[in-house]
């Protein structure tokens, strides 16, 4: 887990200290620059947060679904507190992202909600994963709540594929690739983005992505320890 | 598979023979739509005319109907011990189909009277297709059973379940509720079936993927 930690703290690093100064241009021919995107100016620096904490919330999203899925066929409490975890992580980068997100959205779009189809979708995403950590605090028995819990989060994160993939798709929105948007269903569609940017957001996502996994292992450990401690009590 | 096809019938024939008895769920079902439209009428007043709003009431009315009458489906089995009966004769496909079935029919039952409420009470509504207005409401009836009985299942164990029913089913129903709703809304603006194609699709889509995610994880809930 170390070499994990080390790559994903020079990943961060480089990436946020190379967004937060490398100059804004009106050239896309530049390499050490970012280009001028009519409308965003210089909060386009926020992109290389905002999209990488969206990322990684899916990533642990996924992570949560697997282990559940895991649950259910092996019944090892194990893999209910890793696809606990990863929830908890996936909550948490879930919400940094609509902060982030947000703020963008208050300097580019004017306000800091728009009902924009991706923004719906980030907060029913919100609330699914609220009503599993509901779920799963309202259920004593420790065998129950894992079952329940793993079946609920498999069947809303199916549910979550069509508000995630189809809606934004289908309805207009104010998001690069929502429904009549030229540049198409690619999410970034018509940022025109620069080899810079590109590798910026590269490195960013690997950056958040390894700081996911380093965190999972830390809380992992954690919960471990405290139920042998509780185990070691009981007897 | 004819034997799952029989297994199903006779669990809808029981449902609905057990609720033509009772009468229970049925009737605080539809004393709660036609107390939530009047409600609506008597509280909106003059805005109670905008098209738009109305055709949003209509799916959460549905909605909240879902609520208090569903959850029932399955926790009645367990309250009068009938589940384990049910899980000697019939298959677990067979008993999440046949819930399914029960609860799309109940809901439809609702949904129809709701029209007839809404023909009364706002006659400014017109509606361009009566089979688009059915095919609307079967899959919009569909969409929400689909979730709502899986839910139930899940939940028919634990104690907390009336105030986890209503938090767990808002986010996996919210793609096809603003779906419907933004079918509805077309509908009663006076587009056609053809405009409303998409919508209908992805409602199809979802309930395909929901109702074979179910019938996946139905058996993992049941049979423990």
């Amino acid at each position: 887990m170390k070499i994990v930690r080390v790559c994903a703290s020079v990943c961060l690093l480089t990436s946020t200290l190379l967004a937060l100064s490398l100059p804004v241009v009106p050239s896309t021919q530049l390499f050490f620059a970012l280009p001028y995107i009519v409308g965003l100016g210089e909060t386009v620096r926020i992109l290389f947060f905002h999209v990488p904490l969206a990322w990684t919330s899916m990533v642990a999203f996924v992570f949560s679904l697997f282990y559940g899925m895991r649950f259910l066929t092996s019944r090892k409490m194990l893999y209910d507190v890793r696809a606990s975890i990863a929830a908890e992580l996936g909550f948490l980068f879930c919400m940094l992202a609509t902060i982030t997100g947000s703020m963008w959205a208050k300097v580019t779009w004017g306000s800091f909600w728009n009902w924009d189809p991706r923004e719906t979708s980030i907060l029913i995403l919100l609330l699914i994963y609220s009503a599993y950590f509901a779920l799963r605090s309202a259920i004593v028995d420790y065998e129950l709540r894992a079952r329940l819990s793993s079946a609920y989060s498999i069947f809303s994160g199916v549910g979550a594929f069509f508000l995630i993939f189809v809606l934004p798709r289908i309805t207009s929105g104010l998001h690069p690739g929502a429904h009549g948007d030229e540049a198409g269903v690619v999410p970034l569609g018509n940022l025109s983005l620069s080899a810079t940017m590109v590798i910026l957001l590269i490195l960013a996502l690997c950056g958040f992505t390894l700081l996911y996994f380093w965190m999972f292992s830390l809380k992992l450990r954690v919960e471990v320890i405290e139920e042998s401690i509780v185990n070691q009590k009981a007897r | 598979m004819l034997g799952v096809i029989k297994q199903i019938a006779y669990i809808v024939l029981k449902d609905v023979w057990s609720e033509y008895r009772t009468k229970y769920a049925f009737n605080v079902l539809l004393l709660f739509t036609l107390v939530s439209v009047l409600m609506t009428v008597l509280v909106m007043g003059k805005f109670s005319t905008n098209k738009e709003i109305l055709a949003g009431l209509f799916w959460i009315i549905i909605f909240f109907s879902s609520m208090g009458g569903l959850s029932r489906s399955f926790v009645s089995e367990f309250e009068k011990g009938t589940h384990l009966t049910l899980r000697l004769i019939a298959h677990p496909l067979s008993i999440y189909i046949g819930k399914l079935c029960v609860n799309v029919l109940l809901l439809f039952v609702v949904s129809i009277f709701i029209i007839l409420l809404y023909i009364v009470f706002f006659p400014m509504i017109g509606f361009p297709s009566l089979f688009a207005v059915l095919l609307l409401l079967v899959t919009g009836n569909a969409g929400i059973a689909v979730t709502t009985t899986f839910l139930a299942a899940l939940l028919a164990k634990t104690e907390a379940r009336e105030s986890l029913y209503t938090v767990l089913a808002v986010p996996p129903l919210l793609p096809v509720y603003l779906t419907v709703v933004q079918a509805t809304i077309k509908l009663v603006l006076g587009e056609s079936l053809h405009n409303i194609a998409n919508e209908l699709w992805i409602v199809v889509g979802y309930i395909i993927t929901m109702c074979g995610v179910s019938i996946l994880l139905f058996d993992k809930l049941w049979n423990d």
